[in-house]
């Protein structure tokens, strides 16, 4: 439940992913890198807000129910083992925005007040 | 009908090599998005006794690269600078591992090139970053039993299911090659699969079989391609060599728990068969997710009639202190105590304790 109130601040966007809306439990999985590549061929890229971005430390409790730095060793291993392509980390939620606008099988993370939120990406969430 | 049927194993080789020529020209079209990553660490150790030493070691820095080629092909390399007694400057270059990935469908993968053999967790996960590795070291038998690399074919799956099931199969120059060039047909085979209930536990098991012609070690093998132990002239026969492996990891937010088990049949025409065992046992507790006290114990049993790594038992045990500065840089110390638990004309039994540190890291 505390999952999903705070998952209320923010909006998940997908450029080309072939869905259209997911749970929290799904996010967490392809956030966590279950997948390689989406229903449509498309490879996943993970699109996440670096350390500098404010809502870094909230994006990742929810998502891997972890802090910061377990994230990145989390990421740092599985890269290492070469299970996953590295995820992209971005500083602000514009950047994060213009990422996922220009590259098909992008998803992440932005606050639900960051400007010029593309509608068409948005992915929603159900519980 | 011999060479009919190698004809066709060749054309069909010839076919496979122009597919992923085709596939790397479509992907050297694209500007590749590389990174690189390194790790090293310093290690001081002190053994006291007759002939006590305290000394601090220069570990194994390594340079890792990852490349994405094309959409779903990607490049990784992972190039190690060790010491070696051998060289001049006392430390040599090596290619640990050095791969084309092919994602062909979903989670499912062809892989081509220089890998560290899917055997256990340990091997299929820490590779050569010792800031991942939970105590200094690695398990004794990965020093006697374990081939570490194979240069060859890997069919992987991963996260299949609810369960997250994966698997690997892996055809490639087994034991006795080099990165280069084997004599022989043969092929060392490697079958694996494991699952994680939840992400943080993960079982698995594997099953590796290799034929060594003429017992020889090339580079694929464990870190010590000649028996150290061994003084004696070395068995140079054909030996057929099996190993069986189960992994238990759990690394939670609290427990951290890791089983290594081996069982290694080793067969010669001159002592027949030889039944060899190791296992290793790591346990931490996390405290506010920087500290982690942890134990292990580590078993290796090699029989008498072996002729591959030849006899030797070895116990050892530790008690250790990880310090995790964040996701870079950890430091971790041990109080060792390892015993040989029976003498014979090759090595004599023995006691040691030791005390080491490890600053671990990555840049």
């Amino acid at each position: 439940m505390a999952q999903t109130k705070n998952m209320n601040d923010f909006v998940v966007l997908g450029n080309g992913i072939g869905i259209k809306s997911s749970s929290v439990k799904h996010l967490q999985s392809i956030f966590r890198g279950k997948y390689s590549s989406w229903s449509n061929k498309q490879g996943v890229i993970i699109v996440l807000p670096s350390k500098k971005n404010e809502s870094c430390a909230a994006i990742t409790s929810i998502l891997y129910e972890s802090s910061i730095t377990a994230m990145q060793k989390f990421w740092l291993s599985q890269v290492f083992q070469g299970r996953s392509n590295a995820p992209v980390f971005l500083d602000t939620d514009e950047e994060i925005i213009l990422y996922i606008q220009k590259n098909s099988g992008a998803i992440g993370v932005v606050k639900k007040t960051a400007p010029n939120i593309p509608e068409t990406l948005i992915i929603n969430i159900i519980n | 009908m011999m060479g009919k049927s190698l004809l066709q194993i060749i054309k069909q080789g010839c076919r496979v090599f122009i597919v992923i020529a085709c596939l790397i020209q479509s992907a050297a079209a694209q500007k590749p998005e590389t990174q690189l990553n390194g790790f090293g660490n310093i290690d001081f150790t002190f053994k006291p006794g007759d002939s006590s030493n305290a000394f601090y070691g220069l570990g194994e820095h390594d340079f890792f690269v990852t490349s994405k080629l094309r959409h779903n092909i990607s490049f990784l390399g992972e190039y190690v600078i060790r010491y070696n007694p051998n060289a001049a400057t006392r430390f040599l270059p090596s290619i640990e591992r050095s791969l084309v990935k092919f994602n062909y469908s979903g989670n499912h993968s062809i892989i081509a090139g220089k890998i560290h053999t899917p055997l256990n967790y340990w091997n299929d996960v820490y590779h050569h970053g010792r800031l991942f590795f939970p105590t200094i070291d690695r398990p004794i038998a990965f020093s006697y039993l374990i081939p570490l690399h194979t240069l060859g074919l890997q069919f992987q799956g991963q996260n299949l299911g609810k369960l997250n099931w994966g698997y690997d199969v892996v055809v490639g120059n087994g034991i006795s090659s080099n990165d280069s060039e084997k004599t022989g047909t043969n092929m060392s085979l490697t079958t694996a699969f494991h699952f994680k209930p939840s992400p943080y536990t993960r079982i698995g098991a594997s099953f590796y079989t290799d034929f060594l012609p003429n017992n020889t070690a090339g580079v694929h093998s464990g870190h010590n391609t000649n028996p150290p132990h061994f003084m004696g002239s070395l068995y140079k026969g054909a030996v057929d060599f099996h190993l069986l492996s189960l992994s238990v990891a759990h690394f939670g937010k609290q427990f951290e728990l890791l089983s290594e088990s081996s069982f290694n049949r080793t067969r010669t025409d001159t002592l027949g068969k030889a039944n060899n065992v190791a296992s290793f046992l790591y346990a931490g507790y996390i405290l506010k997710e920087k500290h982690v006290p942890y134990v292990t114990a580590d078993y290796l049993y090699v029989d008498k009639k072996d002729l591959y790594t030849y006899e030797l038992e070895l116990l050892k045990f530790c008690l250790g202190y990880r310090y995790e500065f964040n996701h870079l840089i950890n430091i971790k110390t041990q109080v060792e105590y390892t015993q040989q638990l029976h003498g014979h004309s090759e090595h004599i039994q023995h006691n040691d304790i030791g005390f080491r540190v490890q600053l671990a890291y990555g840049f």
